[in-house]
This record gives C-alpha cells, structure tokens and sequence, in this order.
C-alpha cells in the first residue's frame, strides 16, 4: 500500500477532489479547475470520493449532496474524521436551509447552490485553498 | 349554543336506549313486561268487573295529550326540555287520575311521588325517554305496593283493590312508554336532522376537496418546476465552466470570441433564471431587523444608471425613525428590486417613481406608485401568479413579483397591488416589525 502524501501538493499545485454523480458536471468542473491551475481529481460517487481521500490528502473537497450510495454529508462526516485539514466546499442542485446548517454543522467550510457561477467557484475554491496554506 | 349542546347529548343517549344492542335487548324486556301487565290487567278486569271512571280515563288521555305537546312544542329547540315537561305533566296527570280513583289520602303520594320519580329518572337517564318512562312505572309500582302493604302513611290505602293498582301500573306503563316512543321518534327526526347537516358539512368537505384539488395542479408544477430546475442546472453550470476555459483560451483578437460571448449571455440569462426559479422554492432566510429605509437606498444607488437610462426619474419620502423589518436584508432587497424593475418596465416612455415609507408599531410598509399606464382590473391578481408576464417577449419571467409575494407572506408581510387605468399602478409591500429591542431604524 502506499504511503499516505500528506502534503496536499504535487509539484506546487493544490489537489483539489471533485465529487458528483453528473459527468458533465464532474467533467466541466475539473477542467476549469485544472485550468486555474489546481491539480484535479474526480469521483463519481462518495464510495470513490472515499477511497481517494484514503490514497491522499487534498486542500480541497467540492462535493454534490445527493449522490447514490454515500451521499456528500456523509463524506463530510468521514473527511472531518480521516483527513481534518481538508477544507469542503459543498454544492447542491436542491438547496435548502436544512442541507445548510446541517453541511455547515458538520464542519463544511462553504455551500453553494447549483447552477455555480464560474467566477463564484473560483473565488471560492482559491479562498479555501489560501485558508490551508496559512493554517498550520 | 345550548341548544345545540343538548341536542347532541340527546342523540347520545337516545342511542343508547334506542339503537344500541343493549337497548334492543331492554326493548325486548319492555315489551314482554308490558304484555304481561296488559293481560294481567283485561284478565283481572274481566274477573273483577271493576273499571275506572270515564272522568279519570279522560284525565290521564288529557295527560298524555299535554305530554305530546310539550314534546311537539320542544321539538327543535330544547328537546330535552320538551321530554321533561312532557313527563312531568303526565307524571302529574296520572297523580290526579290517581287520587280520583284511590281517594283523597291517596294524594300526597300521587301528586308529589309520580313527578319526583318520573323528574328524578329524567335527569339520572339525561332525559333519556325509555329510562324515565321505566323510573315512573317502577316508581308508581313502588309507591302502590309500599301503599298495598300499609307502609304508605295513608289510612284508607288498605281498600285499593289489587285489580285496580294492576290497571293503574298498566295504564302508567302504557302512557310513560307511549312518551318515550314518541320522543324517540323525536329523537329519530332530530338525528336525521343531524345527519343532514352532517351530509352538508360532507358536501362543505367535497367543497373544498375540490378547491384543494384546484391548488393542487399550482403544487404539483411546483415540484415540475423544482425538478426541472435541479435538471436544467448541472448542465447549465457545465456550459458555464467549459464557457470560461474556452474564452480564457479565445485571444481577444479571435474572432469566434464574439460568438462565444453570446453563448456566455446565453448560459448567464439561464443561471439567472434558475436562481430566481431556485428562490421561488427556497425556505426563508431568519427574519433579522432590517432597515427598510437603508435597503430602500441601496436599491436605488444599485439601480442608478439603468433607471436614468429608462428615463424613469424616482422622488423618495421615507419616514423617519422606522421600527427595523423582520425580514432578511437579502430577500427583503430582492422584493424591493422586483418591485422597482416591474414599475420601470411598465413605464416603457419612461415616467414617475414616488416611493413613500411608513408603519406603526406593528408593521412598516413601502408603496411604489409609478406613472405607467396602469394594470387592468382582470390581471390584479394575476401578476402574482407564478409565470404571469405581459412582457414575455422581453425575457419577463413573470416570477418577479410572485416571488416577491411568497417572501413577504413567508415572513408575515404581504405585497399588494392597486391600480385605476391610466393613473398608474400602486405597489405596496408591507413587513412585520421585528420584535425585540425598540431599536430605531436610521431615518
């Protein structure tokens, strides 16, 4: 098994794990991502989201609420126990006030609603990214 | 009402006499028991040859004629009442008839005993009427037989001739009974009577069954909407991703750049329209306490140039020292915003905007009179149907101010709409003032 990077980095770039069910989604947001200038990797679902947090650690988690099997919440629940620094922006297609507090509860840094705005994500995703390399 | 209170007491124990399968079985008993009283009382008779005057049969049929009327009289209103005169009037009655056959020393027990009996059944059984007709034949039995034995404080008691306190019970029985049948019948019609207006409150039901039906369609587009929302934004947001990578990848020289410009106010309408779709089902934000004034401000320093270029000009008259809203500053800012951009586009020439501000202690309001040509009196209430646009073609979504109405109604406020064609129309959103410290809003 490999050992676990800690860093969060490859090469300078920040990793940054994308996680929703809709290829497209998963597919436009990693290219704009990678186009910023984040070192990307996507999941289908919060099984993969999972495992992939095992392999390595990322600055930032942007996870979709409603997924089959594991959903965002849950993989919320587990990145605050396995990886802490991991900072978590969460997206969702059904936005309520509920989702919310409860993401924002669990320790979710940000929450956005679907559609999100290009200029809205990268401000946001950068944010977080600055947050963790300040942070110890 | 008392009226009705009793009545449906009445049913209650009119059914348990009556309809229920205790009742049938009492029914049973009563009949027998009657049957074998009017037999035991012709077979005596016949033996005897004794008979009652014409006098005391013509008392104790006025008796029982009195008793129905009270019930007739009291049939509506007040039955229960009704049954008690009834009863005691005939109670009364046979207490006469009584005396007049046993003698005058026979008197104080028939005139006090019978009524007390009947009066005391009445109010143990609640006025239930096979339940008093029982208490006054037993009780006139009881005082018969205690008088049969000499334990009735009465001299000349001893001389009462079994045949006749035989034909007295049977005659008591037969009266009390009579009564109790004709109140159950009574009772019968009064339930029916029940059952009609239990038959309207149902129609009143189907009625609004019905008008919850109507809504329903409204709900279920909702949920469409909601859904077809959820869809459309993944997409959307890809489009608006790829969008951005592909200009950033444009030199500004390109000169597909334009085309691709377009396609980014494409996606730009659509993310907008679906936020304003996505608010539409939202839940409310907390109530804060919100200047209505200071937000009234931003609004129109945000709106500045676009209300110059539409050549609307705005005249404010805010009231001072404004208690704070009880609404969300962001949602209380978007109604605000709707509000406006609907006068501005209903003013296509341009025109007037007066806004005016004001309230009390329990809630504050805004009214926005502009100087278009007015709303006609059919689409009042329409413009705050979901959808309902006049300005389709110019990308309305006709959301704007039903949204504006479900915020406000969210936080206890409302929005309405007055109008008088070609004197402009008059929009004014009212707020609750938040609780709470007596915080004063800047003027």
């Amino acid at each position: 098994m490999r050992a676990v990077d800690r860093s969060g980095h490859i090469g300078g770039l920040p990793r940054v794990l994308v996680v929703d069910d809709d290829e497209i989604v998963l597919s436009a947001l990693a290219a704009t991502l990678e186009w910023v200038g984040y070192e990307v990797k996507t999941a289908r679902n919060g099984h993969e989201a999972a495992q992939a947090l095992r392999r390595r650690e990322y600055a930032v988690l942007i996870t979709d609420v409603k997924m089959p099997g594991l959903s965002g919440i849950q993989l919320l629940e587990r990145v605050r126990s396995q990886t802490p620094r991991t900072r978590v922006l969460v997206v969702s297609g059904y936005p309520s006030r509920e989702i919310e507090e409860e993401a924002s509860a669990k320790g979710a840094a940000l929450f956005l609603a679907k559609p999100v705005d290009t200029t809205r994500l990268r401000e946001c995703v950068d944010a977080l990214v600055a947050a963790d390399e300040v942070s110890p | 009402m008392a009226g009705e209170s009793e009545e449906s007491r009445s049913r209650g124990d009119g059914g348990d006499g009556v309809d229920g399968g205790g009742g049938r079985a009492l029914w049973g008993i009563r009949i027998i028991l009657l049957v074998a009283l009017a037999l035991a009382g012709v077979g005596l008779l016949a033996l005897d040859g004794s008979r009652p005057e014409p006098a005391t049969l013509g008392i104790l049929a006025g008796a029982a004629l009195l008793a129905l009327l009270g019930l007739v009289v009291f049939r509506h209103r007040r039955p229960s009442l009704g049954r008690g005169v009834a009863l005691g009037l005939g109670a009364a009655a046979v207490g006469f008839a009584s005396v007049r056959m046993l003698g005058p020393a026979f008197a104080p027990a028939a005139a006090l005993g019978a009524p007390l009996v009947a009066l005391a059944g009445a109010s143990i059984g609640g006025f239930g009427p096979f339940l008093v007709a029982d208490a006054l034949t037993l009780g006139w039995a009881l005082s018969l037989g205690l008088a049969s034995g000499g334990l009735w404080p009465a001299g000349s008691l001893i001389a009462l001739e079994p045949a006749a306190s035989l034909l007295h019970l049977l005659m008591l029985a037969f009266v009390s009974n009579g009564v109790a049948l004709v109140t159950t019948w009574n009772l019968r019609e009064t339930s029916s009577q029940a059952e009609r207006e239990l038959r309207l409150s149902r129609a009143e039901q189907d009625r609004l069954a019905r008008e919850l039906a109507a809504t329903e369609p409204l709900a279920a587009a909702g949920r469409l909407v909601a859904n077809v929302a959820h869809e459309i934004s993944n997409p959307v947001q890809a489009m608006d991703h790829m969008l951005f990578v592909l200009l950033e990848e444009t030199p500004e020289t390109d000169p597909r750049r334009p085309r691709l410009l377009t396609v980014k106010q494409a996606v730009d309408r659509l993310t907008q329209y679906l936020e304003q779709l996505s608010n539409f089902y939202r839940p409310p934000a907390r109530a804060g306490r919100v200047d209505l004034n200071r937000v009234l401000g931003d609004v129109f320093q945000f709106l500045d140039r676009q209300l110059a270029n539409a050549n609307v000009k705005v005249s404010q008259e805010m009231a001072t020292g404004l208690p704070p809203a009880a609404i969300g500053e962001e949602e209380l800012r978007q109604v605000i915003l709707n509000v406006v951009l609907n006068a501005v586009e209903a003013m296509s020439d341009g025109g007037e905007l007066e806004v005016t501000t004001g309230g009390d202690s329990d809630s504050i309001y805004a009214a926005f009179q502009d100087s278009g040509p007015g709303i006609p009196e059919a689409d009042l209430q329409r413009i705050f149907e979901p959808f309902f646009t006049t300005k389709r073609d110019q990308g309305g979504s006709g959301l704007g101010l039903s949204i504006s109405r479900r915020i406000l109604r969210r936080h206890g406020g409302e929005l309405m709409a007055h109008s008088r064609p070609g004197a402009g129309a008059r929009l004014v959103l009212k707020v609750p003032v938040a609780p709470g410290r007596d915080e004063r809003g800047s003027p």
